[in-house]
């Protein structure tokens, strides 16, 4: 299974948000889409499931154009968690997990075992299982971020788009939500993740695309891409760096310049 | 949050309840024409006296009662559903005020006269106007604009009304509106019945098409539509299912408000909170509460009947004024 996104362009008030970006996505890895706030990342991610809509460019998956699948076929191939996390009513974290079983289900009949089988699955992946039955709105950040993870899990499709899962979490439930992630592309998933902490995107993503001024300047593994000059230039910033067991880290240090006003 | 009573229990003990209310309201008459009354017409002989003020007056009455109770019932579930704003209710949002200016004009213009059905049309298209205009003003931008967008349409709506009303060369035909506008299924007609009932119906089908979309929809927009749930349809939907019903239910009752607040409140404990299983309880749950309503104004006796919609402001509008604080400590934005 594989996304391609090929010269996309989306506009908003009268000029290009994203303009002609191209990134693919396939089973087994996970991608890093990262850029300074306004980049376009999360408008790309919309574009891409076609949620947004754009002025050009196609999205392909498997090579057909992603139009030609009817919703609900969409929304079993490629699952989406976007960056709003409300849940408006005090559902139980069970029920939250099931609605990722709606593109599955026929919506007036009760769900059947295959659907509570995969929500189980789910609720295990995010290591969810003893809060199966608590209210949803009274969940900490962590807990939340991860029960709506395993909500878009519970789809059991091929690709995961998540827009900034750990943003707002502290240090061990970033980390737990990375080692997720990467787990899932682990075991065959292909996942594509829009993240600000240019650390974790370098420990954990296997190729990193990244994006200025809505466009797509570099793609590649995370050392290649995330080199002293891009970070100068997109980022106007300047990282440490060293190696562990064979893997690059980084980890930003300072300013070289002044940000562009959005 | 799991719900305490298996879901076909609370739908069968409402619709149990709401059985037993229709026949009492078949039974309790206004002062002097209760079930003794009866009885004792019938054993005198008077058999078809006594048939034809259930089937001509009582019959008629319970059959809007129940209709119009289940409109909005299920109309507010499905508002708050989808608006994802346990405020929301065709009455507050200001359907409602713009259905009954859609039927003021029909009843005022004398089209109702030469033509019924120019009666539930023109409440309908009132009540589309108003859930179109309120779509463009408040769309889903938070809880209170929603109400404040609403209060303004049924401001507007009122001041329409109350220019036709100052206008009227007919003081008897002004007080007609007036009395029609408080909201009440007195003195209806099987005419009535068959005028809107039938669009009511309709509505509550294109509601119950939307039903499965309302669940996802509880995750946002985006959530849903990354789902497969087709949010213009189902906003089209939303809008179309409710100006029928609650226009229909307007063209023939006048404006009944808050039972579209109040009993999706009090019911969405009872099935976990899920919104889509609100929807058929919280139906049930208008009819049981306007047909009891309706036998409650029958047996106060007072000289002059308390109109329905009077009784419902008057437990609804506390309320909302107490849900409206609830609202501003919890979930302000």
């Amino acid at each position: 299974m594989k996304l391609e996104a090929r010269g996309i362009t989306v506009e908003g008030g009268g000029c290009h948000i994203v303009s002609n970006a191209s990134l693919e996505i396939s089973a087994g890895e996970l991608v890093g889409l990262i850029g300074p706030n306004g980049a376009g990342k999360s408008t790309l991610l919309r574009a891409l499931l076609g949620l947004q809509p754009r002025v050009g460019g196609t999205v392909l998956l498997d090579g057909a154009p992603f139009e030609s699948f009817a919703p609900l076929e969409r929304a079993r191939r490629v699952a989406f968690l976007p960056q709003d996390r409300a849940v408006e009513w005090r559902l139980s974290v069970r029920d939250v997990i099931m609605l990722g079983r709606f593109p599955h289900r026929n919506g007036f009949a009760a769900p059947g075992a295959a659907c509570e089988a995969a929500v189980d699955r789910a609720l295990a992946l995010v290591d969810c299982q003893t809060i199966a039955d608590r209210d949803v709105t009274v969940l900490s950040g962590g807990e939340r971020t991860r029960v709506l993870l395993a909500r878009a899990l519970a789809v059991e499709a091929p690709l995961l788009l998540v827009d900034e899962p750990i943003t707002a979490l502290d240090p061990y439930h970033q980390m737990h939500v990375m080692e997720i992630l990467a787990g899932l592309a682990r075991s065959g998933f292909g996942v594509l993740a829009v993240i600000h902490d240019l650390a974790l995107a370098a420990r954990f993503m296997d190729r990193i695309v990244l994006m200025s001024r809505g466009g797509v300047v570099a793609s590649g593994p995370p050392a290649a891409v995330l080199d002293d000059a891009a970070l100068d230039s997109v980022y106007h910033i300047a990282a440490m760096r060293g190696e562990k067991d064979g893997r690059p880290w980084m980890l930003p240090w300072r300013r070289t310049g002044q940000a562009e006003t959005e | 949050m799991k719900a305490p009573l298996p879901y076909p229990v609370l739908a069968g003990a409402l619709f149990a309840l709401t059985l037993l209310l229709v026949a009492a309201s078949m039974l309790i008459g206004p002062a002097g024409l209760g079930l003794p009354a009866l009885m004792q017409l019938m054993a005198s002989g008077q058999a078809d006296t006594v048939w034809t003020i259930v089937r001509e007056v009582r019959l008629p009455r319970t059959i809007l009662a129940v209709a119009v109770g289940f409109t909005l019932g299920l109309a507010g579930a499905m508002l708050q559903g989808f608006l994802r704003n346990p405020l929301a209710d065709a009455g507050v949002i200001g359907i409602s005020a713009m259905s009954a200016l859609g039927a003021v004009l029909a009843l005022y213009s004398g089209l109702a006269l030469v033509f019924p059905f120019s009666l539930p049309l023109m409440a309908i298209a009132g009540g589309l106007a108003g859930a179109i205009v309120l779509q463009g003003l408040a769309g889903r931008s938070g809880m209170l604009s929603l109400i404040l967008a609403g209060a303004a349409i049924t401001s507007l709506a009122f001041a329409l009304i109350q220019v036709q009303l100052n206008l009227s060369p007919n003081p008897y035909a002004a007080l007609e509106i007036v009395f029609w506008i408080q909201g009440s299924v007195t003195d209806r007609s099987t005419d009535h019945v068959l005028l809107a009932v039938p669009f009511m119906v309709l509505g509550w089908i294109v509601l119950a098409a939307s039903a499965p979309a309302l669940d996802a929809l509880s995750l946002g927009e985006e959530a849903a539509a990354s789902l497969g749930v087709d949010i213009k349809r189902t906003r089209m939907m939303v809008i179309a299912g409710v100006a029928l019903s609650v226009g229909a239910a307007t063209a023939v009752s006048g404006v009944i408000g808050f039972v579209g607040l109040v009993v999706p409140h009090i019911l969405r404990p009872f099935v976990g909170h899920k919104p889509s299983r609100l929807l058929l309880v919280s139906g049930l749950g208008g009819a049981v509460l306007l047909t009891a309503s309706d036998i409650g104004v029958r047996l106060l006796t007072t000289d002059t009947e308390l109109h329905l919609g009077v009784v419902t402001a008057l437990i609804g509008a506390p309320f909302f004024l107490s849900m409206i604080l609830r609202v501003r400590g919890a979930y302000q934005r």
